[in-house]
């Protein structure tokens, strides 16, 4: 199972978490971390760091990020460098689709499943009527 | 020199300054000053992504100080995003003339002996004396976190918390 870390601005992360379990039920190996306002940088890059490794179950993790640009994916970018899969622009179609898949294939793949499960949940319902 | 703007923020391009600070105050290029920031190849790469086509810059003091000051600067309207304090002054002693200068961001630092001022700008003792010497050259110093707050005096701000 690969392990999830949902990044955010503020509580988004934790909304994510909890509007997932409530679709899918209780989940392991998945952590929130939301930056607060006056949140120093390299204290957040700790915190990361330290959500990858909690979420690690030998089959490597994938860090979710709320918006590319931000300080947040900003951060991230570092864990990026390590070799860490990130994705930004993080959405729950994006959220259920990995988690219904990482028990199948390892974190680059599943970086590919959330690129494209991002994108296809952006509908306008105007246009099915 | 045409900067525009200089803004004192320690998370240098983020949320607030591409969606409404570039914007307001009309840059076309924006630079970031910071001599670690300058070397960190990943910042390198992360702020001008950030920066939503607005074309950016990472450099050091010297290279912001040079930048400013060519031609292609001169005809510039450019938003310099000092990280520090420390830089802010040391831009100034090089002879910046930024027509407005306002404090965004500053996260504490841990191990420093700091005091919020406001949410998300934390200040030293030190920190105290650089903003001091920034309003020194002439400017008032603002603090606003959006454009559209009402603009206080960051200087009136730190004697009101006792800094």
């Amino acid at each position: 199972m690969v392990g999830i870390v949902l990044v955010s601005h503020g509580a988004l992360a934790d909304g994510l978490v909890a509007a997932a379990q409530m679709i899918m039920g209780p989940q392991a190996a998945m952590e929130a971390v939301g930056l607060t306002p006056a949140e120093n940088m390299d204290d957040f890059l700790e915190k990361l760091r330290r959500a990858v490794a909690a979420v690690e179950q030998g089959q490597g993790a994938l860090v979710l990020v709320d918006l590319f640009g931000g300080s947040p994916g900003n951060t991230a970018a570092y864990l990026a460098q390590a070799g860490v899969e990130v994705v930004t622009g993080m959405n729950l179609p994006m959220l259920l689709e990995v988690l219904g898949s990482r028990d199948e294939m390892p974190p680059k793949e599943l970086a590919d499943v959330a690129m494209a499960a991002g994108r296809e949940g952006v509908h306008r319902l105007a246009e099915l009527f | 020199m045409a900067v525009v703007h200089m803004r004192i923020d320690n998370r240098l391009v983020h949320g607030q300054v591409t969606t409404s600070w570039v914007q307001s105050v009309g840059a076309n290029h924006m630079i970031v000053c910071n001599d670690k920031v300058a070397v960190d190849p990943i910042q390198k790469i992360m702020l001008p992504q950030a920066a939503r086509g607005v074309k950016t810059s990472v450099l050091s003091i010297a290279d912001t100080l040079a930048a400013c000051n060519s031609p292609q600067g001169e005809a510039e309207k450019i938003m310099v995003i000092a990280k520090l304090p420390a830089d802010a002054v040391a831009l100034l002693e090089g002879g910046l003339k930024p027509a407005e200068i306002n404090v965004g961001n500053q996260a504490p630092i841990g191990g420093t002996k700091f005091k919020m001022v406001t949410n998300t700008v934390a200040v030293t003792a030190e920190d105290a004396a650089l903003y001091r010497k920034v309003a020194g050259y002439g400017l008032t110093l603002t603090h606003k976190m959006m454009p559209s707050d009402r603009a206080g005096d960051f200087i009136s701000l730190l004697q009101s918390k006792g800094m």
